[in-house]
């Protein structure tokens, strides 16, 4: 019997963040917050699903930078005494706890086992390197592991420059390969942002499918008969993906959507705030500043409460409230199904409910306990299965072409939240930093006649180039939050660039200050500066 | 001033009920990260936990610096302490256009040495101005826009601005250049085509399908989409939801839901 199919994404992406030169680095830790609350939570999952025999199936974009950082040893080294104190804090609080609250009591317990199991698993099952974990449920068919562009630039922006979306792209697929070991067959592109064209280059470099939101479909230059609910094909044969508004609103709508559960975990109340200074100073930013820990003990309680009523988190009624939530997710697409079923005539919908990985985890703590059951209440529902995107491209047979519509998934479906007054200023500069990379590149076409010192050089001021591009830099410019930061980090990749693009001009190579670029901007080892002749 | 100083100032300082910009401009002067939408309290509470940290260090003996330093600073190479600043220019002829939804349009221009000296050296009474061409579906000459918006605006103080402009779907390019005595409109720049997002259903009654296995393409009438689709009308990101994104910045509200509206697209 026909079934209708669930295609499952989760866009795992973190800009590249290391810092060599400092022991603490306080936006460093993003990436530990996501290992310990997203990553490993989702490895597990996996483990206990296959080893329960449930069939899941999901789709994964794991971007260049967050490979990279999951594959650098010193972040793992860091993330490893990271965990290790927390779990020094967690016994600790324990003992504390006795006297506190009974529910605080038993979360303090938890945390304790809880890092410690995920230590274990960081270190002595996958060496550090949990990509291996990913990669193993990739060979063993459960997962569709997809690759995004090189540094989740806002590709866009880039129009008028070709060579600056196939440097994108070409470093996006050369990342892949280089942690996976085999070709990516999908991408997703930074912040879902597509505009028509972009498909020749995705063709170009043998990617078979992307994902656009739903209105890249309607306002397709033909209307697809199926909606967001069957993939089309662009004339450059490149199958597109468009998210389902539905599930998207059901999930995570800020309104309506399950993290907003009265007995799911609260986000902002961390002990790294409410604990005495005294206490804490150990466990927080050295310079004093006071961080999350990670050790949460109050629940959501009522949307309007203030942070200090709320009340004490229990995981098992939370569990109970996922698990709720699993099935009532399930109950909503199997009737989205039926009815879809009915107006396809027996063609089989494809819903795509694409979010942010970090979604499950490290925002909404219990959200991978919900996917966990989700995927178990889906793998014996009749009516409803998982499939992956790439299992949905091979057994098409019949796909309409289209070409869609310019979209992101940005508020309001455009490009404002990269372009806004409080980032516009950016543009100039990384337009300019393309026009400079094409030109010293074409001074130096061939790699193998370059003087060595050349040589670096170039390929160091691509790396400034891609790093100065990601779009998180815009992003967190709009949403005012670590604002500082992302502005330094603009700003810090445009000044270096123009600094090596002196020294190329010049040719006198300050050899000290190469180097400390080559050491604190150490994304992409194997980069080729000569991705930016192919204008 | 000493640390002891400095609480007791700061202290006495925030008793006579400075108001909101003289509090922020404090904050600032300390190096405290003070958010643009923050509230009175919120900047108050930023006071109060500096202080608290000031204190916190006074007693504990190790630190002997009388401002909050970062304990890594020793390991900063000298490099990167700098205030960094970016170029003003690049002295390259430039006039960019982007598209920011399917409404506006961002544009940005840099100016040559040349260009530079020729909008400095106007003919008296010349005005400079921005010309806006509505160019779908045809090669532009210069004289055959479909529309052409003209807007005043002194290209020597600014950088860069947004346009309101009618058409989603369409193909603009746009001049720079300047309005002599006699109402002649002067071109010095010339842009690239930019293209407005499309924001509704195309009219188009055909539809193509591939048959993969037998490798062939099919056109037939289309009968319209299958779904009736309920699009969400779009709000702007910086009216409505203003508050939420105040609320899930300052702590009070969550950061998923504050994510959620960033990457709503259109459908949510």
């Amino acid at each position: 019997m026909p079934k209708g199919n669930i295609v499952f994404v989760l866009h795992a992406h973190l800009p590249y963040i290391h810092h060599p030169e400092y022991n603490y680095f306080l936006e460093e830790h993003w990436l530990f917050e996501a290992i310990t609350e997203t990553y490993i939570p989702l490895l597990r999952m996996f483990r206990k699903l296959e080893s329960e025999g449930k069939k899941f199936r999901l789709t994964m974009s794991i971007t260049p930078p967050l490979m990279e950082m999951l594959a650098n040893k010193e972040l793992q080294n860091k993330y490893v005494e990271h965990m290790e104190l927390m779990i020094d804090l967690a016994r600790k609080e324990i003992e504390r706890t006795k006297s506190e609250h009974p529910l605080k009591h038993k979360m303090a317990k938890f945390y304790y086992e809880d890092f410690q199991k995920i230590l274990y698993i960081f270190k002595d099952i996958y060496q550090n390197n949990i990509l291996n974990g990913f990669k193993e449920y990739l060979d063993k068919n459960y997962l569709d592991i997809i690759t995004c562009n090189a540094t989740h630039g806002f590709l866009p922006f880039m129009e008028q420059y070709p060579q600056a979306i196939r440097a994108q792209i070409e470093q996006g697929i050369k990342t892949y390969e280089k942690h996976i070991g085999r070709k990516p067959r999908g991408i997703w592109l930074a912040e879902c942002a597509y505009f028509p064209g972009l498909d020749k280059y995705l063709a170009e470099y043998g990617i078979e499918y992307f994902f656009v939101d739903s209105h890249g479909l309607w306002y397709a230059d033909e209307r697809p008969r199926y909606g967001v609910y069957r993939p089309v094909i662009t004339p450059s044969n490149v199958f597109v993906f468009a998210r389902d508004p539905k599930s998207s609103e059901q999930v995570w709508s800020s309104q309506i959507g399950y993290p907003g559960d009265s007995r799911y975990r609260e986000f902002y109340r961390d002990i790294g705030f409410d604990r005495e200074f005294d206490y804490i100073k150990p466990y927080i930013d050295p310079i004093g500043t006071r961080t999350n820990t990670g050790i949460k003990y109050h629940r959501i309680t009522g949307k309007d409460v203030p942070l200090n009523m709320k009340d004490y988190y229990d995981i098992d009624a939370a569990k109970t409230a996922a698990r709720e939530h699993a099935r009532d997710f399930l109950r909503k697409k199997e009737s989205q199904v039926s009815r879809l079923m009915k107006l396809f005539e027996g063609l089989e919908p494809v819903i795509v409910a694409p979010f942010d990985a970090e979604l499950f985890g490290h925002w909404w703590y219990e959200g991978p306990v919900f996917l966990e059951e989700f995927m178990r209440y889906v793998s014996e529902s009749s009516k409803v299965r998982a499939l992956k995107a790439c299992d949905v491209v091979d057994i098409t047979e019949k796909v309409q072409i289209v070409t869609p519509a310019a979209s992101t998934w940005g508020a309001n479906g455009y490009n404002e939240v990269w372009l806004n007054g409080s980032n516009d200023w950016i543009y100039p500069h990384l337009h300019e930093l393309v026009e400079k990379m094409t030109e010293v590149a074409k001074i130096y076409p061939v790699p193998e006649n370059t003087n060595p010192k050349i040589r670096r050089t170039l390929c160091q001021m691509a790396r400034e180039l891609l790093l100065a591009q990601s779009s998180d830099w815009a992003f967190i410019m709009t949403t005012q939050t670590s604002v500082d930061y992302a502005v330094n980090r603009t700003k810090t990749h445009v000044k270096r660039f123009l600094d090596l693009y002196d020294m190329v001009k010049s040719g006198k190579i300050d050899m000290g200050r190469l180097s400390h670029y080559e050491w604190v901007d150490d994304i992409f080892p194997e980069i080729d500066y000569t991705m930016y002749l192919k204008t | 001033m000493s640390k002891k100083n400095e609480v007791t100032q700061l202290k006495d300082w925030l008793n006579t009920n400075p108001t909101i910009q003289e509090l922020k401009k404090m904050a600032k002067d300390l190096g405290l990260r003070v958010k643009r939408m923050m509230k009175k309290r919120e900047v108050i509470k930023l006071f109060e936990q500096y202080i608290e940290e000031l204190e916190n260090r006074e007693k504990s003996p190790s630190s002997s610096s009388s401002q909050i330093k970062p304990s890594y600073e020793k390991e900063i190479k000298p490099l990167e302490r700098k205030e960094i600043t970016l170029p003003e220019t690049y002295g390259k002829d430039k006039l960019i256009l982007m598209p920011v939804n399917p409404n506006w349009i961002h544009i940005y221009w840099d100016f040559s040495i040349r260009t530079q000296k020729i909008l400095s050296d106007l003919p008296y009474g010349s005005r400079t101005a921005l010309r806006i061409y509505d160019v779908t579906y045809i090669r532009f000459d210069g004289n055959n826009a479909h529309r052409t918006f003209e807007l005043i605006v002194d290209v020597r103080k600014t950088k860069n601005y947004y346009f309101n402009v009618p058409m989603p779907d369409a193909n603009y390019l746009a001049e720079l250049g300047y309005i002599t005595k006699d109402r002649r409109f002067v071109p010095l720049l010339r842009s690239n085509v930019c293209k407005t997002p499309a924001n509704s259903p195309s009219p188009s009654s055909r539809e193509r399908w591939l048959d993969i296995r037998k490798k062939r393409k099919i056109v037939t009438p289309s009968q319209g989409p299958v779904i009736k689709e309920i699009e969400h009308v779009a709000g702007s990101m910086f009216g409505i939801n203003r508050e939420i994104i105040h609320q899930a910045v300052s702590g009070e509200g969550m950061l998923w839901q504050l994510i959620s509206i960033l990457r709503s697209g259109r459908g949510i």
